[in-house]
């Protein structure tokens, strides 16, 4: 049976005061509808109840293990330099594998060329760029051009370590995600969004 | 309004007492997780956000300046972090990162053992992430929160009325994907 429109308006407090007055008259005069009302509230109650459960050995991990992150962050500067440069990168990969014109217009090397010699004002307006091109399918694209994950994290891989010394080093492009930002997750997230490719 | 406890503990954080900070934790790490939880669907994922949103409260916490209540400021930054979360796993989707792998390792890790307990928060789970995410994010702060709509309003930066709205087309979802449960 589906529940009466008129008490999920009453719970919601989308009635008007006129109307919440009519409705709590009828309430108290009707037994059927009082019996639908306590059901509702039983069935919200013990919905509720899901998530009253609370397990103290999970939460007796929290603070050990934020306190530990927090003492981390304090110690190498190096490190945050690192996490730095690598979110910053990360939005240029991630531009670089989406980026249509890649083996279209310009061979992956001249791309990544000119990414290189980008400081970061170009970076920003290249991110702009993408944002406003309006290339429709993109994913097609992706698949034909990489075909598979592994194939993407070479890329990535390709693209973050140009010089000599660290060709041929692992990236996992999970971890190029978590090291973005919220922001620059929020953008990229919704360039994709906006191509109604996500 | 504030909280006298909070902004006790929030003046000594600031004078270099960092058990003022654990004190903190301890008060609101549960309502900060089960928020997450609600929106992410899954213990992971929750985790990570309540670990994220932590780090943010000390190190923003010097500049804190009551103008909300830090309940509120808490579930603000939980809700942005649960919503860059969710956008980021449609990223790793969109790059094929996600395997059934890694989807099985966020479905059978948890907070219980207790078979019981797993099928109410499975139940919970499934039920809420049906419902789009501002329904969900609404739901989730007054059904399980029980905050005003004006305090959601400074939550989520949403109209009182559009706030509403969203709460009734919830509860409509819910009392119907509950049905279909049972």
């Amino acid at each position: 049976m589906k529940t009466d429109e008129r008490l999920l308006k009453y719970f919601s407090g989308l009635m008007s005061e006129s109307e919440k007055a009519v409705f709590e008259k009828e309430l108290s005069g009707s037994e059927v509808l009082r019996r639908e009302a306590d059901s509702f509230r039983q069935m919200m109650a013990e919905f509720k109840g899901a998530s009253e459960y609370s397990s103290s050995h999970y939460f007796n991990t929290i603070l050990p293990r934020v306190r530990e992150r927090i003492d981390r962050k304090k110690s190498p500067a190096l490190r945050l330099k690192i996490a730095y440069g690598l979110s910053a990168a990360a939005i240029i990969a991630l531009l670089f594998i989406i980026n249509p014109f890649s083996s279209r217009q310009s061979s992956n090397s001249d791309f990544e060329t000119a990414v290189a010699e980008m400081n970061d004002t170009d970076k920003s307006s290249l991110l702009g760029e993408f944002i406003e091109m309006d290339q429709g399918n993109l994913r097609t694209v992706i698949n034909s051009e990489t075909g598979s994950s592994d194939a993407i994290e070479s890329k990535v891989s390709d693209a973050l370590f140009r010089n000599e010394e660290s060709k041929g080093k692992y990236v996992d492009t999970d971890d190029l995600i978590n090291d973005l930002t919220p922001q620059e997750a929020d953008k990229v997230y919704d360039a994709l969004l906006n191509k109604k490719i996500l | 309004m504030i909280d006298d406890k909070d902004y006790e503990y929030v003046r000594q954080f600031i004078e270099g007492n960092e058990n003022a900070f654990n004190m903190l934790v301890n008060k609101y790490q549960q309502k900060i997780y089960w928020h997450a939880r609600r929106m992410l669907g899954n213990h992971m994922d929750a985790d990570e956000v309540v670990q994220e949103v932590l780090l943010v409260m000390y190190n923003k916490l010097k500049d804190f300046n009551f103008k909300s209540s830090l309940y509120t400021w808490l579930f603000k930054i939980t809700t942005n972090r649960s919503i860059n979360q969710l956008n980021r796993r449609k990223l790793r989707r969109f790059l094929f990162l996600d395997d059934s792998e890694t989807e099985f390792l966020r479905s059978d890790s948890d907070l219980t053992e207790e078979l019981d307990n797993r099928e109410k928060l499975r139940k919970l789970d499934k039920v809420l992430q049906d419902l789009p995410v501002k329904q969900r994010e609404v739901f989730s702060l007054r059904n399980f929160d029980e905050l005003s709509y004006e305090e959601i309003a400074e939550i989520t930066g949403k109209s009182v009325g559009g706030l509403k709205a969203n709460y009734f087309h919830a509860l409509k979802k819910v009392t119907e994907l509950m049905k279909n449960e049972d």
